[in-house]
């Protein structure tokens, strides 16, 4: 393995990372979207 | 001890205005729609009175009544009225926002405030509108008969803003003593009805009663029972065909950029994994959704403009009839509509809705309004239905025959759920504001169309582009010794998970491949784009030529193992079907399970749906496969 499979393989870690924490993350939308769509329901917060 | 601030309510029927003017008070913005239910909870702001002391602005759902036994938002209104609603102090003033045009309709409400006993001012909103109209307002007659402040104002154009606030000092008007209750009439509706009739007599007189204005005369033509229809569906047709015929220079020109930036990353690095991830899973994912913006800004662009123009209210006038056949009320029409966009406001807006029982129907089948996450699938597949050649009003039509196939299956189910549901106790009417025709607001339309295009770019910024990288590395590794690309992708995790899959969907019509990138896309449909541009990207052999084509064009050059075309026209439609029914959206399913009150009811829905969705596909590609073979 070379300096890019280990930068591929860390960047792909730290987005599995990333998605965990904002799976189990407290703060959610009380209305239950990803605030994604442009929507009112994303301007409440 | 600081004194704790004074709280004004504004309350209002749907469409008087009392959103632009909460805007225009606290200084948020706030969605302004053109017909009822674009507020549905009670937003907060703060302003000051002109003694600069602070005042707590709640913007109460627009409704018709304040009626507890009607529907959710009614009963929201009235609660917060009368200090009913947790956490929410009981108002000290109220708002009452009307549209001066329709004074005979808006003055109901108004009257039932009034007579709750709190003080109130009455806003005297689209004064513009009913002066063209060539209504006389008397404001000063208004307030003597009614016994609170009249305020004529513009809010749209922030006219009546500072009267309005002057109206808002300490300390505030006492409540009127309600005149119209010592009518002589038992019925409280039909004193209130005598006294609106008489009052508007006196205080809003239409100099020729029988005028038709423009709004009038439009209407005979787009209420017409035939011609309504007529103008209804072509100006869906062609909403749809300017998408595909003018988005297509801009798709080329992103596609174009993203391709020579990816070829600008390949140069600058040399063969291996991470050029691998950035240009076959990054750029190839996060591009191949991107690509699709222009057409999501020209559809908003043009549902802006029908909404801003009051076409809308019309549309849902015309879709009343079609409703009460499938057992909805044309109340439904609102949530269905907004599910065009985004299921999950949709199945908010049911609030609206005062039948439990048809409120669950509704939120039951508005998934199957296809929503925008759907629009960059729809427009992947449609142009390979067709030949390069052929006009974009072919794809026009295929597109809005997908959707006419979405909507007209929800109705055939909610027509079978309601009548197994059984009926009402109680019956519900609807109500449907037809505000007067009137000039685009441009200012509201661009905003409305950079939220959609910004939360679009930002979800292929965020989720697109994390799911691009887990799909890439689910796509790489394991890795194998053979450069056979076939090989390294069926060694891969996502190959492993492409073999399981593909004696599920081989009926379908898809292969592995597929049947991987639709199981991705049960994150967000988008993704079926990304998951399609990375599994297809990353098959490609060395020996390919340097110039990044279109995805669309390595998808038709997808084959079986044994050479045989893998998306063939029926695979095509058999894909779109899956994709019209399928319920592929988490977060929905999680609203559903709250407005609901039931996880059951959201995972009955899942479940119906997706296999509806299987079985569908499996009909249209066995069936078409038989009368074409």
């Amino acid at each position: 393995m070379d300096w890019q499979s280990y930068t591929a393989i860390g960047i792909v870690g730290i987005t599995l990372v990333v998605f965990v924490y904002r799976l189990k993350s407290p703060g959610r939308s009380k209305s239950g979207c990803g605030k994604n769509c442009g929507c009112d329901m994303a301007k409440k917060g | 001890m600081p004194e704790s601030p004074s709280t004004i309510a504004l309350v209002g029927n749907p469409n008087s205005g009392k959103s632009t003017l909460f805007n225009a008070l606290t200084g948020e913005n706030q969605r302004v729609g053109n017909y009822a239910g674009v507020t549905v909870e009670v937003k907060t702001g703060e302003t000051y009175s002109p003694q600069g002391k602070k005042l707590n602005v709640l913007d109460l759902p627009g409704c018709y009544s304040l009626r507890t036994s009607g529907s959710p938002d009614e009963k929201v209104a009235h609660d917060a009225l009368t200090g009913e609603l947790a956490n929410l102090a009981k108002p000290d003033l109220v708002v009452c926002v009307v549209d001066a045009s329709n004074l005979e309709r808006h003055l109901q409400l108004a009257l039932q405030v009034i007579e709750l006993g709190i003080p109130c001012v009455l806003a005297l909103n689209m004064v513009d509108i009913a002066e063209k109209s060539g209504l006389r307002l008397d404001p000063a007659k208004l307030t003597e008969e009614l016994g609170i402040p009249v305020v004529p104002m513009q809010a749209n154009a922030a006219k009546g803003i500072i009267e309005l606030k002057q109206a808002l000092r300490h300390p505030f008007p006492p409540p009127s003593e309600a005149s119209w209750l010592e009518l002589d009439s038992e019925d409280i509706e039909a004193k209130r009805r005598s006294f609106i009739a008489r009052l508007c007599e006196l205080a809003a007189r239409r100099p020729d009663s029988h005028q038709h204005s423009l709004t009038d005369r439009l209407d005979s033509f787009f209420l017409h029972p035939v011609f309504g229809w007529i103008a209804f569906l072509a100006i869906m047709f062609s909403v749809f065909w300017a998408i595909f015929s003018f988005a297509s220079i801009p798709m080329d020109m992103i596609d174009g950029a993203l391709g020579s930036f990816g070829g600008w990353v390949e140069s600058m690095l040399p063969e291996g994994d991470l050029r691998s991830l950035l240009v076959d899973g990054i750029i190839a994912g996060v591009g191949g959704v991107l690509v699709f913006l222009p057409q999501i800004i020209l559809l908003f662009l043009f549902i802006g403009l029908l909404e801003s123009s009051g076409y809308m209210s019309r549309a849902a006038f015309l879709m009343d009839g079609v409703m009460a056949k499938a057992g909805l009320s044309g109340k439904a029409f609102l949530p269905l509509f907004s599910s065009y966009a985004c299921a999950i406001p949709g199945v908010m807006a049911t609030r609206t809705i005062d039948s439990a029982k048809e409120r669950l129907v509704t939120i039951f089948v508005a998934p199957w309004m296809s929503c925008s996450a759907r629009l960059p699938v729809y427009f992947l597949i449609i142009p390979l239905l067709l030949h390069e050649d052929e006009g974009s009003w072919k794809q026009a039509l295929i597109l809005f025959l997908v959707y006419f196939l979405g909507t007209a299956t929800a109705f055939i189910v909610a027509r079978v759920l309601r009548g197994r549901l059984g009926p009402d106790k109680t019956v519900s009417h609807f109500m449907l504001e037809l505000p007067s025709y009137r000039r685009p607001q441009w200012s509201y339309i661009f905003r409305h169309v950079i939220d959609r295009a910004w939360a679009f770019v930002r979800k292929a910024g965020t989720l697109i582009l994390g799911l691009s990288i887990l799909l890439w590395a689910l796509a790489t590794y394991p890795k194998t010794d053979s450069e056979d690309p076939g090989e390294v992708l069926a060694y891969s995790a996502m190959g492993r998970i492409g073999e399981l899959i593909e004696p599920v969907v081989k009926p379908l019509g898809f292969d592995g491949r597929t049947g991987t990138a639709i199981l991705t896309s049960f994150a967000a449909r988008e993704v079926f784009v990304s998951s399609t541009a990375i599994l297809f990207s990353v098959a490609e052999t060395d020996d390919d030529e340097e110039t990044r084509s279109l995805l669309r064009d390595k998808i038709s050059n997808a084959t079986w193992p044994d050479g045989r075309p893998l998306f063939t026209p029926l695979t095509m439609v058999s894909l779109l079907v899956f994709f019209i029914y399928a319920l592929q959206c988490l977060p929905t399913t999680a609203v559903v399970a709250r407005e609901a009150g039931s996880w059951k009811w959201a995972l009955g829905q899942f479940f119906f749906m997706s296999g509806f969705a299987y079985v569908a596909s499996l009909l249209v590609f066995q069936i078409g496969s038989l009368i074409w073979f």
